[in-house]
């Protein structure tokens, strides 16, 4: 079951690093005229159209997380403190915050991108930045304590 | 609409000094599975006080968002952003 659960857990998160990832790279580095390449492309979409799916994906991977993190606190976390892997075990906690900063973001996120809105960009791109960095951090450092017994660490 | 950028900034200082003070809500003990205000004898396990954190700060946040749309508008004018000065900006886009 858990296993289960840790892979939707994945999963709802690669859709969100899609997301978020396209629409940071949109208004942050938007595409102009001429032939289109595979990162061009990859720029050009209505950023806008991702806002409520990242805001669902976003909730759905806190929920799904936040059931497996007891099962992390017992297991996984005193494994890493028996082993003194102190680094690891912090990179994780500085996950859990901005997991639940991103969580606070949400509502002006969607504010922000709400059309009657559409002239305060430069807040618009401040907030995706930081949502988008919140969600690769978190997505890499699971993905490392996930997978740290594999790598030897 | 006011209340959003309340909530916001209210829950993340609230999250912060909840980490910093150990003002959570309440603890979860995932060895016996007991939810607890104070903390319990090292036999129950170790805690998790993140979703302490988090209902600090949610709840915080809200009474804090309902508190500013109570609030007259006038109060909050200098908070929003301002579309006069777009011309000084010119990322924007």
């Amino acid at each position: 079951m858990i296993t289960a659960l840790l892979m939707f857990h994945m999963l709802v998160t690669v859709a969100l690093i899609g997301a978020v990832t396209h629409q940071a790279l949109a208004v942050w580095w938007p595409v102009t005229a001429g032939p289109q390449s595979f990162f061009a492309s990859f720029r050009a979409v209505r950023a806008g159209a991702y806002t409520n799916a990242v805001i669902v994906l976003y909730i759905t991977a806190v929920i799904a997380g936040g059931i497996l993190y007891p099962d992390y606190r017992i297991d996984v976390r005193t494994f890493l403190e028996a082993m003194r892997l102190k680094a690891a075990n912090g990179i994780f906690e500085v996950k859990e915050h901005y997991a639940a900063l991103g969580l606070g973001l949400l509502p002006v996120y969607w504010l922000y991108w709400r059309k009657t809105l559409m002239d305060y960009a430069g807040a618009r791109r401040a907030i995706t930045l930081v949502l988008a960095f919140t969600v690769w951090w978190n997505f890499v450092v699971g993905h490392l304590l996930n997978n740290i017994r594999g790598f030897g660490l | 609409m006011r209340a959003l950028p309340i909530f916001t900034i209210v829950y993340a200082a609230l999250y912060a000094l909840s980490f910093a003070y150990d003002l959570q809500l309440f603890m979860y003990y995932p060895v016996t599975g007991e939810f607890a205000w104070h903390p319990l004898p090292e036999t129950s396990g170790p805690p998790i006080n993140w979703y302490g954190w988090m209902a600090t700060a949610g709840i915080g946040g809200l009474f804090a968002g309902t508190v500013g749309t109570l609030l007259p508008e006038r109060w909050g004018r200098g908070s929003r952003p301002c579309r006069g000065s777009r011309r000084s900006r010119p990322w924007r886009s």
